[in-house]
Parts: structure tokens; C-alpha cells; sequence
């Protein structure tokens, strides 16, 4: 509990910002979901086959998974705000349709020919009887529809859209209960609210939710207005994957850039998704700068012929730059010195007993070995089937998640776990990583990507990043992320840090 | 304004040279089912025309094609001289009250808001419509202080409905649709009702067409009665000659059904005292029939009809002289008791 509200102290404005995207997208979304839903069915009504065929529609939506929903819709425009709205938009949908025209559908047949009898026009009986009569039923369909928009506008962080779902993806990524936590009931909370809200305008006349509703417009217009005409210097946006290492990153980044120009403004955008949403960010010019790996380019953004041949760590950097240069012009940095690649690792105090330095140093400890490794090592050619092949070694495994495994080898459940080299709970745990001695696992060398005109343009931004060139070794990735993550430092001071004491930076 | 709304207005002005409605052989089917077929009617303005008949008969399909709920499949309707489909059809249904036997007050709205709704559409002062609302709901013995205010579900059926028809008369049209409006209502607000419908009748001089499926209800309201069955217009006449001068065994037996004609707790004296127009003589006819005052009135039917008498001869005891009274003079007594 004291977790949580030191957490919640220390983060206090980013929550509020979190809340602030989180609300915005949602009632924009929901607000355009009643726009489309709300007329569609008023126009279908009259012919009940078109509207079985909507209904029948906005079903077949909403089964599909929103997470792939999201997938779908990066391709088509890209990432960000725009497709978390529309598959929000998408799932809104179906409660309001589906409300709308039941409500009107379920209008006593005698009303409605009193109105007609009455010689009002199509549109005076629309307002005057039939919404005003399905207002109960319209208003359940939006209350429905806000609810399952503020749980789903949680995985609109996953885009780069933001909200409180960033705390919930930041709090997995680093284990972090609190963040979970205060990012669950945050949207739980604001569900609640709005469905409350809209509860309030549910038995009040019409008059106080055109209010409400326009107040909420206005103030939408209006800060966009403001976003619109602020005064803009030159702003470089720079982006980071998940996780408190690309967070350490681009602070670095940011610092050198800032130390270099100081009036150039940096706009950071931390925890911003996976790998496949920052390179499409950078394409579509949504971002600036990222720092990506060496072996990530290789293995799952540009096209390259399979080869048996095992790369060095420069012969993989270099292929990498050359690929993204011709395949995407973008501009690939030189790498630091550290590898964030696959690793084996043991407790120090079991390798010290056993001698152990060396992958191939397990044969001798083969037989009491039980590992806990991650799904997707297992099923790598290069994680533990190459384990096995290259170096000979078999030993009972148990699939874990990510950050169990971890508290697998501490509790002494396993023994021999696999892991990130530049893992914080390496040094958490007190953990030694065994040498690749054969080579097996890729290297995996972080470094600043750009695109093309960009650095063409920033000479300077290219110098000053260059400086970070065969710096930071791996037990000191390994130490700032364990500040970062386990003493629950900034990412900004640890950054910093780093840059004063190895001369980067002046005070 | 709108040329045919002008024209409408213009034609209401000499509505006295024609019918204020025609219906020239109009039939109406739905689908293959024949619900109307070849109805001919003229009803004149101020004229209270009742449509009865049993169930499916048709009176409320050829109802609602006076203000076009429904088209005709052949023939035609005139209002004041003009086919109704050459009139803009929301200027056409402002100038028709319309009162439903579901009553249909909009929930949503208030008592007040119900009855601005026509006159709203046409234009009139906010301020008028109130003045004139208040007056027709004290009318209707709704005291408009409390009633403008009141939302439907706060009103008994009774009141509703009274609300129904100050809402179709609140934009003061020619001629008002009723649709069975009593029929769902407990047979006390029912009588009060009619009553009520009868003296604004009088007063207003509104042209009224009133369908129902109770005889007696239109043996008391109508000043002409239309005897509908299964889609035919029957018979059309007074009440009076409805009852002695029925056109088929159909009109007959609806007509003579048990609760049209009885109970009659009434005497002779009664009918007498009713009517201005008694004869009197001073001598008993040859072969007439004499009959005592206190004589009930039942009795009298059941022995005029058994023997095939049309005339007796009632003795007075204060004039020493005797009350001839026909068949027609009970007839109308009794259709005037409802």
C-alpha cells in the first residue's frame, strides 16, 4: 500500500496526463460512435432488412479481438491517436446501434400515429417523439458503449495513443505492481464516473445533456485550437520501446541534443510500444529518433536471405545499416558497446561452487541442472535449441513468464534461467551471466535510428549522438536499469548520471 | 403563406354550398383482403356522424382514410370539394382533430406541451395557444392550474382522454376524427364523456366523425348513424328511423341487440313529459287503444309490436283528455335516455 502511494506521489503528473489522454480519447471516440450509430439507425429504421444487416454488421465487429483490431489498422494509418480512436469507435458501435433502434423499434404503434395524424413532419417527430421516447434505451447504449471504451482505451498505449494503459504496459514490463495497480483503477474509476455521468443525464431533460455534451465539444475544440496555434519551435521527437533501458536511452539522448542546442526543443515519448510501431512512427515522420537493436533489424524488419553464417557483432551492425539504408533510407547510428542479447544465468553462488564461467563450462553440471526459460527461448534455433545442439547440453526445462522466472531461481525452484544481458534483476538477484563461448546467440547492439533527410539535416544531432559510439558496457546498462527499476530512480537522473561521470556531459 | 393553406382557409369560408366531407365509391384493401368496398357517404359541416358496426368491419380503416393514415386502393375523398391528396397532407391533418382510443398522449410531454402541439405547427402565438388551452380544459372540467403542469402518467384514463380531445380541438378544426376514444374507459367517465362530447358538440358546432362499435353509443351521440359490416356501408339514417326502419335483418338485429333497448325503467308518463309535440284530443278515436300513464314503457313496446299498433292514446287525469303517442315518440324518448 505505501508501494502504491509513494508511486502514485512520485508519478503524480503523468497519471494526470495519462487521465487526460485516457479521457479525451474515449469521449472523442464515443462522441463520434453516437454521431454514427445514432443516425444510421434513425435512417435504417424504416427498412428492417438494412438494419438486420447493421446489426448483424456491428456484431461481426466487435468479435474481432481489439488487439488485432489495432494490428490491422497500423498499416492503413499508421499509429498513434487516430487508430486507437477509430477501433474504439469501431467497438462503440454496436450497444448504440443496436440501442438506438430497439428504442425507436419498441415506440407504442398508437404514439406514433398520433404524431403522424397530428401532420408533424418527419424530423419534428423525430425530435419531439420518437428520440425523446427512446432516450432511455439510446442513453443505456452509450453507457454500455462508454464502459467497454474506457477498458479498451487501455490498449491504446500499445499505438502510442497514450492514456492509462501506458501505466498498466510499464507496470508488466517492470514487474511493477503499483503502477498496475493505479493504472487499473484509474480506467476502472473513470468507467465508473462517466457511466455515472451518463446515468445523471439519463433522468434529466434534454436540455442539460446538449449542454453537457457541447461543454464537452468546446472544450475538445478548444484545446485543440490551443495545441494548433501554440507557438512551435523546432521540436525533435524522440521515442523509446518499452521498458526502463530505451527510457534511459533517450533521456541520454536528449541531454547531449539539449547540451549541443539548447534551444532546440526534445519531446520525449517514453514507453511508446513495440518494436513494429516505432519503425512505422519513424516512417510516417510521427517520430524523430529511436534507439533499436542490431539484431531486431536484422531479424524482423528488413528483408534479408537467411544465412547459416554466424555474424560478429560489427559485421551485424554493418549489414543492418546497409539494409535499412537501401530497403528504408533511414540512417542507422554507430551502436554502444553493450550487447542486450540471450544469455544463460545462474546464481554467482552456484557458479562460484561449480566453476562456472562459460556456457560450455554446464557439461560438467548437466545432470543437476533445471531451468526456467521463457516460451520464446525455448522455441528459438537461436535459444535453447541451439543451446542444445551447440553445446551439447540437455536439462529438464519449465516455461515461464518473463518475471517469474527470476523469483523461479531466487526461491531456488530452478537453477539456470535465461535472460536479457542488460537485465536489472541480473544484478537484483545477484545472478552471473555465463559467456557465449561458441557464439551462439546474435549480437544484439543498441543504436540511435533516424531517417534519411533527417539526418542530412541535423549534422550536429548526428555528432553529438555519435558520442555515445562503443560507451556503456553492459554491467553498466545492467546497474542504471537496476536503479532504475528496483531503486525506483528516474530515468532522467540515471541518465544524466552516467553522462556527467564518463564526461559527456558538462555540469 | 402557402397557397393551398390559403385555399383551405378560403373553402372553409363557404363550406355551407357542399359536404364538408365526400367519400365517392372508395374501397380499400390490404393486400387481397377487401377492408372497404365501395363506400359512398356525404357528411355535412356540423353534422355528428357516427360509423358503427361490429369488429372488422371497416369503420376505423375508412376513418383513417379521411386524414390519409391510409390511402384508398380505388375511388376517392373530397374535403370541401377537393380530392384530400391535393391538399399538402400535414396542413390537411392540422385542419382534422384526431382523438385515438389509446388516448396517445406524448409521455414525454406535458399536459400543456400535448395540447400546443398542432397549434404550434401552425404558427400560432405561444400566447394565444395558452389562452386557449386554458379555456378548453375548463372546459373539459380540468382545472388548468394544476392540469397544464401534469405529465400524462399523473392523469386517470378519464382525465387523459379529456386532454385527448382538448388537444384535437386546441387548433380549432373543421372537423374532428374519433376513433372508439371511449371505449376503453370505465363506463362512468364513459357516460361523462359523451355528455361532455355532445355539449362541446353543440357549442363548438365542430363537425364530428365518431366510430364506434356500441350502438347505444351512437344511438345516443350521432345525428346520423352508418351501420358498417365486413367492409360495407349497410344503412345510413337517423337514429330513430335506424330503430323503425332497419334496411336488413343485420341492422335490425345489431340494432335490437338486448342492450340497446333495455332495461327501461320508464313509464309512459315519461314520454309525454319529454316531448313538446304531442297531440291531444278530447275524444278516444274509433277502435284506438287506451292505455293508463304509469304503464311501463317496455310493456308497451313488447304489446305495440306484438299486435302491430303504431298509435295509443294515453288518458290525463288532470285535462280529462288523452296524449296520442306513436311508436316514433317512444323511439325517440328512448334513444334520447342514453
Amino acid at each position: 500500500m505505501n508501494n502504491i502511494i509513494s508511486t502514485l506521489i512520485s508519478r503524480r503528473s503523468d497519471l494526470l496526463q495519462a487521465l487526460w489522454q485516457h479521457l479525451g480519447i474515449s469521449l472523442l471516440s464515443l462522441l463520434i460512435a453516437i454521431l454514427i450509430a445514432v443516425p444510421l439507425a434513425i435512417v435504417v429504421l424504416p427498412h428492417k432488412k438494412t438494419a438486420n444487416i447493421f446489426l448483424q454488421l456491428t456484431s461481426i465487429l466487435q468479435t474481432i479481438p481489439s488487439l488485432a483490431l489495432l494490428g490491422l489498422l497500423i498499416p492503413l494509418v499508421g499509429i498513434g491517436t487516430v487508430p486507437a480512436i477509430i477501433a474504439l469507435v469501431v467497438y462503440a458501435l454496436l450497444p448504440i446501434f443496436q440501442n438506438t433502434y430497439v428504442g425507436l423499434t419498441e415506440i407504442d404503434p398508437a404514439l406514433e400515429e398520433a404524431a403522424d395524424a397530428f401532420g408533424m413532419s418527419r424530423l419534428r417527430k423525430l425530435f419531439k417523439v420518437e428520440l425523446p421516447l427512446a432516450k432511455p434505451f439510446i442513453i443505456s447504449g452509450i453507457q454500455t458503449a462508454a464502459v467497454l471504451i474506457i477498458g479498451t482505451a487501455t490498449l491504446a498505449a500499445l499505438i502510442g495513443a497514450g492514456g492509462l494503459g501506458s501505466f498498466i504496459l510499464l507496470g508488466i514490463d517492470r514487474n511493477n505492481m503499483p503502477l498496475i495497480i493505479i493504472g487499473a483503477v484509474s480506467s476502472a474509476a473513470l468507467a465508473l464516473l462517466i457511466s455515472g455521468w451518463i446515468f445523471f443525464l439519463k433522468n434529466h431533460r434534454a436540455r442539460w445533456s446538449f449542454l453537457s455534451v457541447a461543454l464537452i465539444i468546446l472544450g475538445m475544440i478548444g484545446a485543440g485550437l490551443y495545441q494548433a496555434v501554440k507557438p512551435k519551435p523546432e521540436t525533435i521527437t524522440i521515442a523509446g520501446k518499452l521498458g526502463s533501458e530505451p527510457d534511459i536511452l533517450i533521456h541520454m539522448y536528449a541531454d547531449l541534443i539539449k547540451a549541443q542546442s539548447p534551444k532546440t526543443h526534445v519531446v520525449l515519448k517514453s514507453n511508446f510500444g513495440k518494436t513494429s510501431f516505432l519503425f512505422n512512427a519513424l516512417r510516417n515522420d510521427d517520430i524523430d529518433i529511436y534507439p533499436e537493436f542490431t539484431g531486431t533489424v536484422l531479424e524482423s524488419l528488413v528483408k534479408t536471405p537467411k544465412t547459416k553464417q554466424r555474424l560478429t557483432a560489427p559485421q551485424t551492425y554493418q549489414k543492418a545499416r546497409r539494409l535499412l539504408q537501401q530497403q528504408f533510407q533511414l540512417t542507422y547510428l554507430q551502436p554502444m558497446a553493450y550487447e542486450n542479447t540471450y544469455a544463460l544465468a545462474v546464481k554467482a553462488s552456484f557458479a562460484k561452487a561449480h566453476h562456472l564461467k562459460n556456457i560450455s563450462d554446464l557439461q560438467t553440471v548437466q545432470s543437476q541442472l533445471h531451468g526456467g526459460l521463457t516460451l520464446e527461448f525455448i522455441d528459438r534455433d537461436d535459444g535453447f535449441k541451439g543451446v542444445k545442439r551447440l553445446y551439447h547440453l540437455d536439462f529438464p526445462v519449465q516455461s515461464m513468464e518473463p518475471s517469474l522466472r527470476y523469483e523461479a531461481i531466487a526461491s531456488g525452484r530452478v537453477n539456470i534461467v535465461d535472460a536479457y544481458s542488460t537485465d536489472s534483476e541480473l544484478q537484483q538477484y545477484q545472478l552471473l551471466v555465463l559467456k557465449d563461448d561458441r557464439h551462439l546467440f546474435p549480437p544484439y547492439q543498441g543504436a540511435p535510428l533516424m531517417r534519411q533527410d533527417f539526418a542530412k539535416q541535423h549534422p550536429e544531432i548526428v555528432n553529438v549522438l555519435n558520442k555515445l559510439a562503443g560507451r556503456i558496457s553492459a554491467t553498466d546498462m545492467q546497474k542504471m536499469n537496476y536503479q532504475v527499476n528496483v531503486k525506483k530512480q528516474s530515468s532522467a537522473k540515471v541518465a544524466r548520471q552516467y553522462l556527467l561521470t564518463h564526461h559527456l556531459l558538462k555540469e | 403563406m402557402d397557397s393551398n393553406l390559403v385555399n383551405l382557409e378560403d373553402r372553409l369560408a363557404n363550406v355551407h354550398d357542399q359536404p364538408l366531407i365526400e367519400f365517392k365509391h372508395v374501397e380499400k384493401k390490404f393486400r387481397q383482403m377487401v377492408a372497404v368496398r365501395d363506400f359512398n357517404l356525404q357528411i355535412q359541416n356540423g353534422e355528428f356522424f357516427v360509423l358503427v358496426g361490429p369488429s372488422g368491419s371497416g369503420k376505423t380503416t375508412t376513418l383513417k382514410m379521411v386524414n390519409r393514415l391510409y390511402e384508398p386502393t380505388a375511388g376517392n375523398i373530397k374535403f370541401l370539394g377537393k380530392n384530400v391528396t391535393a391538399y399538402p397532407i400535414n396542413q390537411l391533418r392540422w385542419h382534422m382533430g384526431y382523438v385515438l382510443q389509446k388516448i396517445a398522449l406524448f409521455p414525454n410531454l406535458t399536459v400543456a406541451e400535448n395540447i400546443a402541439l398542432i397549434p404550434e405547427m401552425k404558427g400560432i402565438s405561444k400566447s394565444e395557444i395558452t389562452s386557449y388551452s386554458r379555456e378548453l380544459l375548463k372546459r373539459v372540467q380540468l382545472a388548468p392550474d394544476i392540469y397544464l403542469k401534469r405529465m400524462p402518467a399523473e392523469l386517470s384514463g378519464g382525465e387523459a382522454q379529456r386532454v385527448g380531445i382538448v388537444r384535437a380541438l386546441a387548433s380549432k378544426p373543421p372537423i374532428m376524427l374519433m376513433d372508439e376514444p371511449f371505449s376503453a374507459l370505465d363506463p362512468l367517465s364513459r357516460t361523462q364523456l359523451q355528455d361532455l362530447i355532445l355539449d362541446l358538440h353543440h357549442e363548438l358546432k365542430t363537425t364530428i366523425i365518431f366510430v364506434t362499435h356500441d350502438m347505444k353509443e351512437a344511438m345516443k351521440l350521432g345525428d346520423r348513424i352508418g351501420v358498417m359490416h365486413e367492409g360495407e356501408l349497410l344503412q345510413t339514417a337517423k337514429p330513430v328511423t335506424l330503430a323503425t326502419d332497419p334496411v336488413n335483418d343485420f341492422v335490425a338485429s345489431f340494432f335490437k341487440a338486448k342492450d340497446v333497448l333495455t332495461p327501461l325503467q320508464y313509464e309512459l308518463n315519461d314520454v309525454i313529459a319529454d316531448n313538446d309535440h304531442i297531440e291531444y284530443t278530447a275524444t278516444l278515436p274509433e277502435k284506438s287503444v287506451k292505455f293508463t300513464p304509469h304503464e311501463n314503457l317496455n310493456r308497451v313496446i313488447e304489446w305495440m309490436t306484438q299486435h302491430q299498433i303504431t298509435v295509443i292514446y294515453v288518458f290525463i287525469k288532470q285535462t280529462h283528455n288523452y296524449a296520442k303517442v306513436s311508436t316514433l315518440d317512444i323511439l325517440n324518448f328512448i334513444v334520447h335516455q342514453y
